[in-house]
């Protein structure tokens, strides 16, 4: 086995090859030892706190690379354990390589210090088959376990199911899916089997002022929820297919589920549209594929909600930082601007572990209300 | 130089732990050529003799069937030092250390090697000067010992010359003490024969572990936890031994054996009493055994029905560990194919005491788990008035916990819950881990370091006591007669690499609570 040690003033890091989980954890507890030496603290506490255990699956090590650096920038205010896994199992020698790293953030003036460690995992051969025997032992104990898959569904089952089983709260990402329709069911399926599921999503949380918004100003009119009659929902394209982004579906899922629509009764126009049924009414749903200069393929460009004579239209704007409001009424019609800062990787996934694994974000809702549609146009598709 | 400079300079007192030195004396390690020595004997009074504890005067006599002679023995000794230390050799120590290694080759049962034994003994305490002061080690099979201890009754408390010898003697006892309460009893009858109660150190090694005798602290040095370390406040208390490992080259011993005698009857059961012990009056020997032996005499004996509704028993079966493929029980070495001996036992027992009445103790070890983990966790009861029910699903709220790791990483935690950053307030728990080793930036004396100096120095507080062991062994034998009246479940019932059977989950599922995720 061959093994390095390097120290530098924060980040304290160790590697091995063909290294058993019993030996990574001495050597956690090792970088711990050196992080306490740096701070001083001799006879003082070398505290560690920790709120969760967050698993990373990475495909390969660029991604492993990239979800290392967006860990990087999470740590001081999401004290984890983090284990980012590359498995391949095509190898026939079954051998678990480890780089570690303990982030240690110092406070000012004081010897006391919040680390966080950082295991990366490339698990080869049959071992990367059976990754619970591998990632259980390294679970700090007690702590919720966020996963968080970073590609594409797989096609085979076992490991993302085995990682699934592992989890107290999933996190994917569908923006990242290759055929959305498939991924959200899939996703939907599988939670519905799984006792105590619980899906993060981070295209979910890029929703997240599309949502408020939608609710805050549907609210703000009388009488305007309930008359909601028609729907347009604009996304980008993607350039090499014509499937209908994520983001729309959960869009629609989640505005069924707010505004009380049923979703298992609905009808598909020649012309595309949908037609999902209120209270005493029918809705028309139509998504709209239109070009955008600034926005992320399969990304939402625009959201039009009509009531009888009134609508409420949301719009990104040309620079992709705005949100355009436009609110229309029999009587007048008002514009506003809002100013958006298009969340990046790391606040995504930050927001999906300030929530608790069991807690209720209305995301398997708004998947449940979503199913119907998705088996509708899956089947167009 | 000011007055107040000079106080600073002038040399501090030793603690009075450094100066308790041990008295002169000889060491004679039965079974000195087996694994325990090897590994643990030998490299623990290495350290001790390298931080300068052990007695000036101080021989070890290594007595064992294998064919050595002194110098092949501290050969040995030197390997064993040099694999298992905690620490390099040093060359001048181990040249000090080990020219007071003697060895004896004798069968155990003939008096002729007990006598070459005395012989050796006698040279060494008049060259030595070690006084007459003799600690026998039985690092051996308990099957061995009533013959030793004979053998030791007739030989090596001969009269010299004509006169009655000196010195005071003691023995050091490995576990398993006894397989049974029958067979205790019989055993401590032998024992007894020979030596006074406080003179028998029964060792069981997790006493000597440094966050075993923390628990003591913790509890006692300071004032914050005793207060609500009842009933009133400790909803329940999980005390776990994980073990990844399978049985090796134990499976002939654990087929006997088994989970409970192995491992409930000794490590678990010592971890409960020094959970729920009353303070003692004093930190000795005498006090503290005596409310340990007082909390296993309140533990309500589980008969009849009680066996089956709150005990479970597991045998592993093959599976995955650590990234690696293993064997399952029935396929180990000298294991029948067959076997109905379980690897794994979880349970729930209840202290019949003020402080504990309605707390359950749910206690649970096996074999082949996902990972090597022993701690016990004081579960608190739920805030009474739930301030934030409007904010955040307070059925989310997970109760305080108090985790006393023992191995690895010996430490304490403590759960508790906090409002995370942010304008509305949201809530979650978060663990605050004291790491013992980090935190003092030192490592931590072995177990059998711990407890051979404190068998030198005649301080029997961390060894088990003959009415503990007894007390220990009336709750198990219980608990095996119940099982053997209730056939176990088919076994094997658990996949090596996981947590356990499916009936462990649902023994405490029962209560409305769940086992801690190791």
């Amino acid at each position: 086995m061959a093994e390095a040690i390097d120290s530098g003033p924060l980040t304290l890091t160790w590697s091995g090859r063909g290294v058993d989980p019993a030996r990574i954890e001495a050597e956690l507890v090792r970088l711990r030892y050196g992080a306490a030496g740096y701070s001083g603290a001799a006879e003082g506490a070398a505290i560690r706190t920790s709120l969760l255990n967050l698993v990373v699956y990475a495909a390969n090590e660029a991604v492993a690379d990239e979800a290392s650096e967006t860990l990087a920038r999470l740590t001081g205010h999401h004290p984890s354990r983090a284990l980012i896994i590359i498995a391949d199992s095509s190898q026939t020698e079954s051998r678990i390589d480890t780089r570690l790293a303990a982030h240690c953030h110092l406070s000012s003036g004081l010897e006391q210090q919040v680390c966080c460690e950082e295991v990366v995992l490339s698990v080869h051969g049959n071992a990367a088959e059976h990754l619970h025997s591998v990632i259980i032992p390294l679970l700090v104990p007690d702590l919720p376990v966020y996963v968080w898959w970073t590609g594409p569904l797989p096609r085979g089952r076992h490991i993302f199911e085995e990682l699934i089983e592992t989890s107290d709260r999933f996190i994917i990402d569908s923006a990242r899916f290759r055929h959305p329709t498939h991924g959200l069911s899939r996703v939907a399926n599988l939670c519905r089997e799984t006792p105590d599921c619980a899906i993060g999503d981070l295209n979910w949380a890029r929703l997240r002022v599309w949502r408020e918004l939608l609710a805050q100003r549907s609210a703000a009119q009388s009488g305007f929820s309930k008359a909601i009659d028609h729907v347009e929902i604009g996304y980008t394209p993607r350039a090499d297919d014509d499937f209908l982004p994520a983001q729309a579906f959960l869009l629609l899922g989640w505005m069924a589920g707010h505004f009380a629509w049923t979703t298992d009764r609905l009808d598909r126009t020649a012309g595309g549209e949908i037609t999902l049924s209120g209270r005493d009414r029918s809705i028309a749903v139509r998504f709209q594929a239109t070009g955008h200069p600034s926005a992320e393929a399969s990304s939402l460009t625009n959201v039009r909600l009509q009531a009888g004579g009134a609508s409420l239209t949301i719009r990104l704007s040309d620079d992709g930082r705005h949100l355009l409001l436009t609110e229309q009424t029999l009587e007048r019609s008002t514009q506003e601007t809002i100013s958006i800062e298009p969340p990046g990787q790391g606040e995504l996934l930050a927001a999906q572990l300030d929530d608790l694994p069991g807690e209720d974000t209305g995301y398997d809702a708004t998947l449940l209300a979503a199913t119907p549609v998705l088996e509708a146009l899956d089947v167009a598709h | 130089m000011s007055a107040q400079a000079s106080t600073r300079t002038r040399a501090r007192p030793l603690p009075a732990s450094a100066e308790l030195m041990p008295e002169p004396c000889a060491l004679v390690i039965f079974g000195a050529s087996g694994d325990l020595t090897r590994r643990m004997l030998l490299p623990a009074l290495y350290n001790l003799a390298l931080d300068r504890r052990l007695p000036p005067r101080f021989a070890v006599i290594g007595f064992a069937r294998t064919e050595w002679d002194d110098e092949q023995f501290r050969r040995q000794a030197r390997e064993a030092v040099a694999e298992f230390s905690r620490r390099p050799i040093d060359e001048d120590v181990w040249q000090s250390f080990s020219s007071n290694l003697f060895y004896v080759t004798g069968e155990y049962h003939k008096p002729e090697s007990h006598e070459r034994l005395t012989d050796l003994l006698d040279r060494v305490e008049e060259e030595q000067g070690t006084a007459g002061n003799r600690i026998y080690y039985l690092a051996l099979p308990p099957t061995t010992f009533p013959l030793i201890i004979q053998q030791i009754r007739k030989t090596h408390y001969r009269e010299r010359d004509g006169e009655e010898r000196h010195g005071w003697a003691r023995v050091i006892v490995e576990k398993p003490f006894g397989g049974d309460l029958r067979s205790a009893l019989e055993l401590n009858r032998h024992i007894h024969s020979v030596f006074r109660e406080d003179d028998v150190y029964r060792i069981d090694h997790y006493l000597g572990k440094e966050t075993v005798q923390n628990i003591l602290v913790f509890r006692f040095a300071n004032g914050m936890f005793e207060p609500i370390w009842n009933r009133n406040y400790v909803d329940h208390v999980q005390i776990s031994v994980a073990e990844s490992i399978g049985v090796g080259r134990r499976g002939g011993y654990y087929e006997e054996a088994g989970a409970m005698r192995d491992m409930v009857q000794n490590h678990l059961l010592q971890l409960l009493s020094l959970v729920a012990m009353e303070p003692p009056l004093a930190f000795n020997g005498r006090s503290v055994r005596d409310e340990k032996v007082h909390v296993l005499d309140a533990v309500q004996h589980l008969q009849g029905d009680a066996v089956r509704t709150s005990t479970t028993r597991g045998q592993y079966g093959p599976g995955w560990v650590s990234g690696e493929e293993v064997a399952g029980y029935r396929q180990e070495a000298d294991v029948a194919p067959e076997s109905r001996t379980e690897t794994f036992v979880a349970l729930k027992l209840c202290i019949d005491t003020w402080r504990w009445a309605d707390v359950p103790f749910y206690l649970r070890t096996g074999k082949r788990m996902p990972k090597r983990s022993t701690e016990i966790a004081i579960q608190f009861k739920r805030a009474p008035h739930l301030l934030f029910r409007d904010v955040v699903d307070v059925a989310a709220l997970e109760p305080n916990i108090l985790t006393m790791r023992i191995q690895p990483n010996e430490g304490i935690s403590l759960r508790f819950h906090t409002k995370v950053p942010g304008s509305p307030v949201r809530i979650r728990a978060a663990n605050m881990d004291f790491l013992y080793g980090a935190s003092f930036l030192m490592q931590a004396p072995s177990a059998y370091e711990t407890l051979l100096l404190d068998a030198l120095r005649g301080d029997n507080t961390l060894f088990a006591r003959a009415d503990e062991v007894e007390a220990a062994w009336s709750i198990v034998d219980d608990i095996v007669e119940g099982w053997q009246e209730t056939p176990a479940a088919e076994f094997p019932n658990y996949e090596a690499g996981t947590w356990g059977p499916r009936e462990a989950e649902e023994l405490i599922e029962r209560d409305g609570r769940e086992w801690r995720r190791l």
